[in-house]
């Protein structure tokens, strides 16, 4: 596969990523008319943006949607929602932005995109399966392009996540998303190849799908057509 | 697309195991209950599934109900747990309850800063159905989880599918699984899209859905590989059609657009053409929007008098389990050569083109097609072949 673009951003700097700040959310907002959308949503649709710039999405164009805790914000929310007040009483909108697809439909509405839509949601690696996913869309015909975005949002879950599970979660996990634009055709080559090789996989097991691999991102943030990057 | 379905497997409120769906299917309607497993002062009718279970905790019921539906599904498809290891499999599974910490003694806990169980978000991290599975069956292929909402279980089987034909496995465990739970239930009502009566698919009266749960598996493989082993299937998947409607977070778009492309391609893949199925399985939650748009855009796709129903009549919405038991259910009316009818709708509603079955009906053919619409606007299509 072919990278066509890649974009990183945190709220921690890190190694190949953008800063993550509170004026991209809000462009963001401003750009897709996200009016109710909340902050696991703004992450991936920002991401959606920067991946096709000035370009049109087209009916060619899939969308894989991949994340660990995914929208817990609004989750919890809506269980404040239900610990709070009557049950009959909670509110719709937090509700169906609670859906881990909510994500994946504003991004349709927002590029007018029609092409398939995958919400994936684990803790093994999901960004690397995310990606296969997309290799088995683009070889099967499912699409000519496909967007893969990873994100976690910063919430109480993930604050509190190093302390349910110190063995298996980081403390101070931060927040952010990463994108990717792949395509089988070398005419949309522009960050190099990327090689995909499950077998070889065994560093990849943070459930934090876009803090799997440092060095990927770090390499991938200067790369250009002539690179080859292995995951 | 020519993907074997070499077994399947079913729970659902018509009973465990594949006997009591067929009998359950064709019997009179079992009417929805109030829930006994979810602590609600709602007064909404459910579909439950009849075995006592451990709701609400993360991976209880849920990851129950998948594993009695895998296990029919390898049974049915000559294989066991062993026999499994050392071949490339792949897990893909489609929930959405699973998926999301959703238990709310544990987040009044969280937010309270009282001690919450570090034992009940390991094992919500540790259940997530798909690598859940992986790990209890010792695989090492490709596991997902699906979180479409409604379409999650139909596109696990369609994913599945394509990593046969790409050869990202040998074979795949694919399906859906979802249980009841308080926050869907609070959500749906409050969306004002749940009836208070057994729901009425594509009725003129209809008000809404009624939940249900259930988990569906299928075994899905190639067909020189099930060949190989001696196995005989009975079933294909010739087709799998995937498009978004770029619209609305919750409402479908009004012309149907990406469901009409969802199914056009599934036909394309299955080289058919609407002509040639005998039925379709309609997603047919019972909401005013859903069967509208749905029963629209299939009367404006397929030919005149074209046969379709919904079996959320008898089983409610399982989400992200939907795609796959309807799937299943699917695989079945074609065994049978006879289609259940669509309960509770005794006439053409005004503002559906063609009526839905008002009674079952035997067929010839060997062609079907199963649909799920999600929120979303994430539209899939099946479409199933009988082997002769």
């Amino acid at each position: 596969m072919f990278i066509g673009n890649f974009v990183a951003y945190s709220d921690q700097a890190l190694p190949g990523f953008e800063l993550l700040t509170p004026e991209l959310l809000k462009r963001t907002r401003e750009r897709a008319t996200l009016r109710r959308a909340d902050r696991y949503t703004t992450l991936i649709v920002s991401a959606a943006l920067a991946l096709l710039g000035d370009d049109a999405a087209d009916d060619g164009l899939a969308l894989i949607t991949a994340t660990a805790f995914g929208t817990h914000r609004t989750t919890f929310s809506t269980l404040d929602d239900i610990l709070d007040f009557p049950e009959a009483q909670i509110l719709p909108t937090r509700f169906s932005h609670s859906v881990h697809n909510a994500a994946a439909a504003y991004v349709g509405a927002a590029l007018k995109m029609r092409g398939p839509a995958i919400a994936l949601a684990g803790f093994e690696q999901v960004l690397c399966e995310a990606l296969e996913l997309a290799k088995t869309f683009l070889h099967g015909g499912l699409c000519t392009r496909a967007m893969v975005i990873a994100a976690e949002e910063k919430a109480l879950l993930t604050e509190k996540a190093h302390e349910l599970w110190p063995e298996r979660f980081a403390a101070d996990m931060p927040e952010g998303v990463v994108g990717f634009l792949l395509s089988l055709s070398p005419q949309d080559n522009r960050r190099g190849r990327l090689l995909l090789d499950r077998s070889a996989r065994v560093s990849l097991s943070s459930p934090f799908t876009f803090g799997g691999d440092a060095k990927l991102f770090q390499a991938l943030a200067h790369a250009d057509a002539t690179s080859e990057h292995h995951l | 697309m020519n993907v074997c379905i070499s077994g399947f497997g079913a729970v659902s409120s018509l009973g465990v195991g594949l006997e009591a769906t067929r009998q359950g299917l064709y019997a009179p309607p079992k009417l929805p209950t109030l829930p006994t497993r979810v602590d609600t002062s709602l007064r909404l009718p459910v579909f439950e599934v009849p075995l006592a279970g451990e709701s609400g905790q993360p991976g209880g019921f849920t990851n129950t109900m998948l594993e009695l539906a895998l296990t029919e599904a390898l049974d049915q498809a000559g294989l066991t747990r062993s026999s499994l290891a050392g071949r490339k499999v792949g897990v893909c599974i489609g929930t959405t309850v699973a998926c999301q910490l959703n238990n709310i003694p544990f987040y009044d806990d969280l937010r309270s800063g009282r001690a919450a169980s570090a034992d009940l978000f390991r094992r919500y991290v540790v259940s997530a159905p798909a690598e859940w599975l992986r790990r209890e069956l010792k695989l090492d292929g490709p596991a997902i989880n699906v979180s479409n909402a409604c379409a999650s279980g139909a596109d696990a089987i369609g994913i599945g599918a394509l990593w046969l034909e790409q050869g990202a496995c040998d074979l795949v465990i694919a399906g859906g699984a979802d249980e009841l739970n308080k926050v869907p239930l609070d959500g749906f009502h409050a969306l004002g899209i749940c009836s208070k009566q057994p729901c009425r698919p594509f009725a003129a009266d209809r008000d809404g859905l009624n939940l249900g749960e259930g988990a569906g598996v299928m075994v899905l493989e190639r067909p020189d590989d099930a060949k190989r082993r001696g196995h005989c299937p009975r079933h294909t998947l010739a087709g799998f059609g995937k498009a978004a409607d770029a619209y609305h977070i919750t409402q479908p778009h009004p012309d149907g657009v990406g469901l009409e492309i969802a199914i056009t391609n599934a036909f394309r893949q299955a080289k058919a053409k609407p002509a040639d199925v005998a039925f379709i399985n309609a997603h047919g939650t019972g909401t005013d929007v859903n069967d509208r748009v749905e029963g629209q855009t299939l009367a404006r796709l397929f030919p005149p008098n074209f046969a379709y129903m919904s079996t959320k009549s008898l089983v409610g919405h399982t989400l992200g389990a939907a795609g796959a038991l309807e799937a299943i259910f699917t695989c079945i009316m074609l065994e049978q050569g006879v289609v259940a009818r669509n309960h509770r709708c005794p006439a053409c509603p005004p503002d559906i083109p063609v009526a839905p079955l008002s009674a079952d009906l035997a067929f010839d053919g060997d062609l079907a097609l199963s649909t799920s619409l999600a929120f979303g606007g994430s539209n899939t299509a099946l479409v199933i072949k009988r082997m002769s």
